[in-house]
């Protein structure tokens, strides 16, 4: 949290939610735009008053920033959620990605869905209901909407497991094929 | 998990094969319903088996991996024999297997030669191997070849295909009168280099399609007389293009 004049500005991963966690990822993301402009875009989506960004002057923009950058996350993968008297189950003993759960994943990047949201709502499993329909399109959309509100710090640690194993698997592909262009 | 995946070009199938070629005219949706579609082919198996619902996702690029060979060449290993069936000697090749050949290829299903091409045979009484009649049911024999190892197919379709452009190069000039060659006069004037060259061929191909049409082939050869036609079927091809080149050379 940091404090600006009266208003309190959310700069901390457990400040947010996981909507907010992926809009801010799309902006920052944003080639077309420049670093402030960046910033600014994502005060607003923090629900930061209008007035108070125009008055924002550089100094201030800069402190939000470093504030923003502070956050240090728990490695720690939730393995549930407890939901109107529903759980869901994103492992069993352990964690492990499966095959099937990727794929949607994967898909759901390049359908640009929200990158955070959809990964939690493929990986965390209703009680009681079949593989069959836990990967259904509606059932996955469904969920979408009961985790958006989530605090965003809590599953913050599966993108990055996540994440890292898709830049591990690049990083493999890339060797693999320079490996073969060597051996022709 | 464990997936007993095949090791090598050796261990797939045509029926494999075909299918593994099928898929890489599909645009998936991710990269890994294309390799589970992939594994399920190897597998003999579909996408959606419950088999690959626990698998982990590093397990699956792990297999993947090993596989890198499927992006190789396969390294063809024809046989003369395969189970119950003999290769023919593409010079004894019949008129109406030849005509079927080439239809096969011309609807790009080149694997499709290879019932045609594998015969049984056996042994008269006076100890002369003879062939079956070319009247067995092609989709019971593509059934049984579908589950042949692909090098071996492989290696007899680019047999068969070395020995055809041998065998049309021969007869290429047959039916072509001066007039063939020439391009079309309004052309030639406005055509230069490969506008030219690819002119040319397009009236050669064009000139060959029409010329080499197996109707009019078969109607030349029999007079007219379609009731002819199932004889002439049986009859050696090289026999049937022989007897053509002497027409064309004595203009009869």
């Amino acid at each position: 949290m940091y404090k600006l004049k009266n208003y309190e500005v959310r700069t901390s991963l457990s400040e947010i939610t996981i909507e907010e966690f992926d809009k801010i990822s799309v902006i920052l993301n944003d080639e077309s735009l420049m670093s402030i402009e960046k910033y600014l875009d994502v005060l607003d989506v923090l629900k930061v008053p209008s007035h108070i960004i125009d008055d924002l002057d550089s100094a201030e923009l800069l402190a939000i920033i470093q504030d923003f950058s502070k956050y240090k996350y728990e490695d720690n993968l939730k393995q549930t959620i407890e939901l109107d008297g529903f759980i869901y189950k994103a492992w069993e003993t352990e964690p492990k990605l499966k095959a099937r759960d990727m794929a949607l994943i994967e898909q759901g990047i390049k359908e640009r869905k929200s990158f955070m949201l959809n990964l939690i709502s493929v990986l965390f499993k209703k009680d009681g209901l079949t593989n069959r329909e836990h990967w259904t399109q509606a059932h996955i959309k469904y969920k979408m909407s009961l985790f958006k509100d989530l605090n965003a710090a809590d599953y913050y640690p599966y993108v990055v497991w996540v994440s890292q194993k898709i830049m591990n698997r690049i990083e493999t592909t890339v060797n693999n094929s320079e490996i073969k262009e060597e051996e022709k | 998990m464990e997936f007993n995946l095949p090791k090598s070009w050796n261990d797939i199938t045509l029926y494999q094969y075909l299918e593994l070629e099928e898929i890489k005219k599909i645009t998936y949706n991710n990269s890994v319903d294309e390799t589970l579609e992939l594994f399920s082919i190897l597998l003999n198996t579909t996408p959606d088996d419950p088999i690959f619902d626990e698998i982990e996702i590093e397990e699956v690029w792990s297999e993947l991996d090993k596989r890198i060979w499927l992006k190789d060449n396969i390294q063809s290993a024809s046989s003369k024999i395969i189970n119950q069936f003999t290769l023919k000697n593409f010079n004894n090749i019949l008129l109406g297997e030849f005509i079927d050949i080439e239809h096969h290829i011309d609807s790009g299903d080149v694997f499709k030669i290879i019932p045609i091409l594998y015969k049984q045979t056996k042994v008269d009484d006076w100890g002369n191997t003879i062939e079956e009649p070319y009247i067995y049911s092609f989709e019971e024999r593509w059934e049984i070849f579908l589950d042949i190892s692909i090098p071996k197919i492989v290696g007899v379709v680019n047999e068969y295909l070395d020995w055809r452009k041998n065998f049309l190069n021969s007869y290429e000039n047959l039916f072509l009168k001066n007039d063939d060659l020439a391009i079309d006069e309004e052309n030639e004037t406005e055509l230069t280099g490969r506008a030219k060259i690819d002119a040319e061929i397009e009236t050669l191909n064009n000139t060959k399609k029409s010329k080499w049409s197996w109707e009019s082939i078969l109607l030349g050869l029999s007079g007219n007389d379609v009731t002819k036609f199932e004889a002439l079927f049986g009859t050696s091809l090289i026999l049937v293009f022989n007897t053509l080149s002497a027409k064309h050379v004595l203009e009869i």
